[in-house]
């Protein structure tokens, strides 16, 4: 009997934990976030970056550089963005992170096209947005991995809000 | 070495009185020619001599009492006993009083340094690299895609999503 309760407890209190966990995580990540965007600029960027392999190194440096380059303003809207993507579930940010390796990989006029689109997409309903995918001009002007890639977003983003919904506060 | 462990067998059924009538014969006349069994065998009966002289005591009313009387000692001394004596009577609440501080305090452990209290002044661990390269990596992605994520009503789009990866 006493085992039994044991074992309700523990698997009463597993998600729990993992959820705990899981906020824990998400806590560090944007306080590493935060960290990253400060490191900017900052002498201790050297001492960072001295202790990576090269190809890792070379690959940092790059992306470091691209947020140096932004303004402040686009650094904070940027900062906005990732405070937003923290809070998709773990599942989401995973099928993102997946979507956009692959959007790598393409070449550099194709994902200008593809960022026009996904402009496109984020504005419309989400039953819209699967109507347009669908449409014969789409598929004329995109490839099946394109469009697939375009799908995953579509289904990700969340909906407009409506105009005279958006001056609103969000609770 | 193989047999005179066969026989040490035989030795403690014979000393118990378990072996068959024609193997106490065989390991008899082994004892005859070996010292080192023999000796073990002398042992034995020894052990089986103690142990068939040593006897329970007697379950009186007045040894029950006692005992009784000992059981309520322990348990008016309190539960500090209780934890010495293990988890045996351990009401349910109390176990989960004691998953959820463990939770509490795997939380707290996990929880990273709030900015101002304490610095992130040691970025030279792998694993903080390691994060530090995948906050890289998602915010290049955020201003790539450029999916507005800023905007007013963009928070995350609930379970429409194919599986994950």
């Amino acid at each position: 009997m006493r085992r039994a309760w044991t074992l309700l407890v523990v698997l009463a209190l597993n998600p729990v934990a993992t959820f705990a966990l899981e906020v824990a995580k998400d806590l560090e990540t944007s306080d590493q976030a935060q960290w990253v965007l400060q490191l900017l600029g900052s002498p201790q960027r050297a001492q960072l970056l001295s202790a990576l392999p090269a190809e890792r190194r070379s690959r940092m440096e790059q992306r470091l550089k691209a947020l140096d380059g932004l303004s402040p303003e686009a650094q904070g809207r940027l900062r906005r963005q990732y405070q937003q993507f923290l809070k998709w579930t773990p599942r989401q940010r995973r099928e993102l992170r997946a979507i956009y390796r692959r959007y790598r990989e393409l070449p550099a006029d194709r994902r200008v096209l593809l960022q026009r689109e996904l402009r496109r997409l984020r504005q419309l309903p989400l039953d819209s947005r699967m109507r347009r995918l669908q449409s014969p001009r789409m598929r004329q002007q995109f490839s099946q991995e394109e469009l697939d890639l375009l799908r995953r977003v579509a289904e990700i983003l969340p909906p407009p809000v409506p105009a005279k919904l958006a001056g609103q506060p969000q609770g | 070495m193989n047999s005179h462990r066969v026989y040490r067998q035989w030795l403690i059924w014979y000393v118990s009185g378990e072996l068959p009538v024609n193997q106490a014969r065989a390991l008899r006349h082994h004892l005859d020619s070996c010292p080192v069994c023999a000796r073990w065998f002398e042992e034995q009966l020894e052990l089986w001599r103690m142990l068939s002289e040593w006897r329970l005591p007697e379950v009186t009313v007045a040894s029950n009492r006692e005992l009784e009387w000992r059981l309520e000692l322990e348990r008016s001394r309190g539960s500090s006993h209780a934890v010495a004596y293990g988890a045996a009577e351990w009401a349910p609440w109390r176990l989960v009083v004691a998953a959820a501080v463990t939770c509490a305090l795997a939380l707290v452990l996990s929880l990273p340094n709030r900015p101002g209290v304490a610095t992130r002044s040691e970025p030279g661990t792998l694993v903080e690299l390691e994060r530090i390269e995948q906050v890289l990596e998602d915010l290049e992605m955020l201003q790539q895609l450029d999916l507005g994520l800023d905007e007013p009503g963009a928070g995350p789009q609930v379970s429409t999503v194919g599986t994950g990866v």
